[in-house]
């Protein structure tokens, strides 16, 4: 007994206390929290968070956090909203999506369920299913968020940030990623065909638009012409 | 087993001894007060780093809603001189859009100095175009300004300005067919100048380096004039 008193006397030499610095994650909003040299895995009451290297983000109240900067996983267990300057996105359970913030763009991935989308400026909601994309920046002379119409995820680019910041063993990530990957398929061929329409639409009202211009210059050149013909006249360049 | 019990004791006792010994090394170095400083120099940053995200947030976010708000307060206060608070507040709102206005006003400017020259007020539109050659200088106007400030000028019989005018066009645009029209001004004014040789080799240059139709039959009708 007395030996083992005296090797835990000598022991304590070695050991280091580490002290953590109290943070407001999880204990009062709004509370700004960010990610240093590697991911940071935060839960919150509806969501598990995943700060990749270098994010920032607010808690602003107990179902809303603001994305200010970078990368970040989300996987929500009840209704949650992710703003954001140029919009908000929702989801009301067992969703996940990467949300991807710089300074002028504000990009949300969904890897599960449908998201309910809204950019600022604008009453109405878009609904992003499964696997798609969709990108909104800073608001334009309409008061409006500009936001790009929804796109497919790249597959190669979606495992590789997925893997980097999943939550879970190897073999959950295995399961989810074959699941996934029926979706996407899905989702490309869907989209392929909004894309489709989307084209056919822009050609047509372009078309539209190029006939009212070449109207316009028409009338720019008469009267081009009849400026010239002043000028002719003017200085006798015509006998 | 008190041979034993002697090598464990040496063991730890070496050991406490190495620890204690690194201990005091660093405590008198001052080697840790370094790094205690740079732990809490790094925190700090860290912080800073966050304060200034959330201002650069809170500034991005109230330029956003002002943006949002802008189209309502355009419509309702924007117009005359009393809305130029709206509007110059809208054009730093994006630089796109601010671009965008810029290529209007330009546009808008040009169509006045258009108005001025057509209504024979000279004086008016040469004070337009020169504004829209120096604010608006990457705009497709600036060709056709210069060609109607040479003109404008010519008008107002200041024949010096008219030259320089045109010799500016050739050396900025000598491709463009108003180039051509106003060098066969230039030929004109040294007709007037009774300097006919020279008005002779600026037509010939002219029907050479200019193809397009227009110009060249007024070239050969101006030499032509100059025979008889």
């Amino acid at each position: 007994m007395r030996h083992i008193r005296f090797f835990l006397l000598v022991m304590s030499f070695f050991i280091e206390v580490h002290v953590r610095a109290q943070e407001c994650v999880g204990k009062s909003v709004p509370c700004a929290f960010q990610s240093h040299a590697v991911r940071r895995i935060v839960d919150l009451k509806g969501a598990q968070v995943v700060l990749a290297p270098g994010a920032v983000v607010e808690h602003r109240s107990e179902a809303q956090l603001h994305i200010l900067q970078g990368v970040v996983y989300v996987h929500t267990s009840s209704g949650f909203k992710f703003s954001s300057a140029f919009g908000d996105a929702n989801c009301e359970q067992g969703c996940r999506a990467i949300f991807s913030r710089t300074d002028n763009a504000f990009k949300i991935e969904t890897l599960r369920g449908e998201w309910s989308v809204q950019r600022r400026g604008d009453k109405q909601h878009y609904a992003v299913g499964v696997a798609t994309q969709v990108e909104m920046g800073e608001v334009g002379l309409d008061g409006k968020a500009v936001m790009g119409f929804p796109q497919s995820l790249s597959w190669d680019a979606i495992v590789k940030s997925w893997a980097k910041l999943y939550l879970g063993k190897k073999e959950d990530f295995k399961e989810d990623i074959l699941t996934f990957h029926a979706e996407w398929k899905l989702a490309v061929e869907r989209v392929a065909e909004m894309q489709r329409q989307e084209a056919g639409r822009l050609i047509a009202s372009e078309n539209h638009k190029k006939s009212l211009v070449w109207e316009k210059k028409k009338a720019a050149e008469r009267e081009d012409e009849s400026l010239r013909k002043m000028f002719r006249e003017k200085n006798y360049l015509f006998p | 087993m008190s041979s034993q019990f002697f090598a464990a004791f040496s063991l730890i006792l070496t050991l406490v001894w190495m620890n204690f010994y690194a201990n005091v090394r660093e405590n008198f170095n001052g080697v840790s007060e370094y790094q205690r400083e740079l732990s809490r120099l790094k925190k700090e940053m860290q912080d800073q780093r966050l304060a200034q995200s959330l201002e650069r947030e809170g500034f991005l976010e109230f330029r956003q809603h002002v943006a949002e708000l802008m189209p309502s307060a355009l419509e309702m206060k924007g117009d005359g001189q009393q809305g130029y608070p709206y509007r110059s507040l809208a054009s730093v709102i994006s630089r796109k859009e601010a671009e965008l206005i810029r290529g209007t006003i330009a546009k808008t400017l040009f169509e006045k100095g258009k108005q001025f020259f057509r209504a024979k007020n000279y004086l008016k539109s040469n004070q337009v175009f020169k504004e829209i050659i120096q604010r608006y200088s990457y705009s497709p106007y600036v060709p056709e300004s210069y060609f109607l400030l040479a003109e404008g000028h010519f008008q107002e019989n200041d024949l010096e300005e008219c030259v320089a005018t045109i010799q500016f066009m050739v050396e900025q645009f000598p491709q463009n067919e108003l180039t051509g029209f106003a060098l066969i001004r230039l030929g004109r004014i040294y007709e007037m100048q009774s300097r006919k040789e020279e008005a002779v080799d600026i037509y010939k240059t002219v029907i050479r380096s200019y193809p397009q139709r227009d110009v060249a039959s007024q070239a050969k009708a101006s030499l032509r004039g100059l025979d008889l």
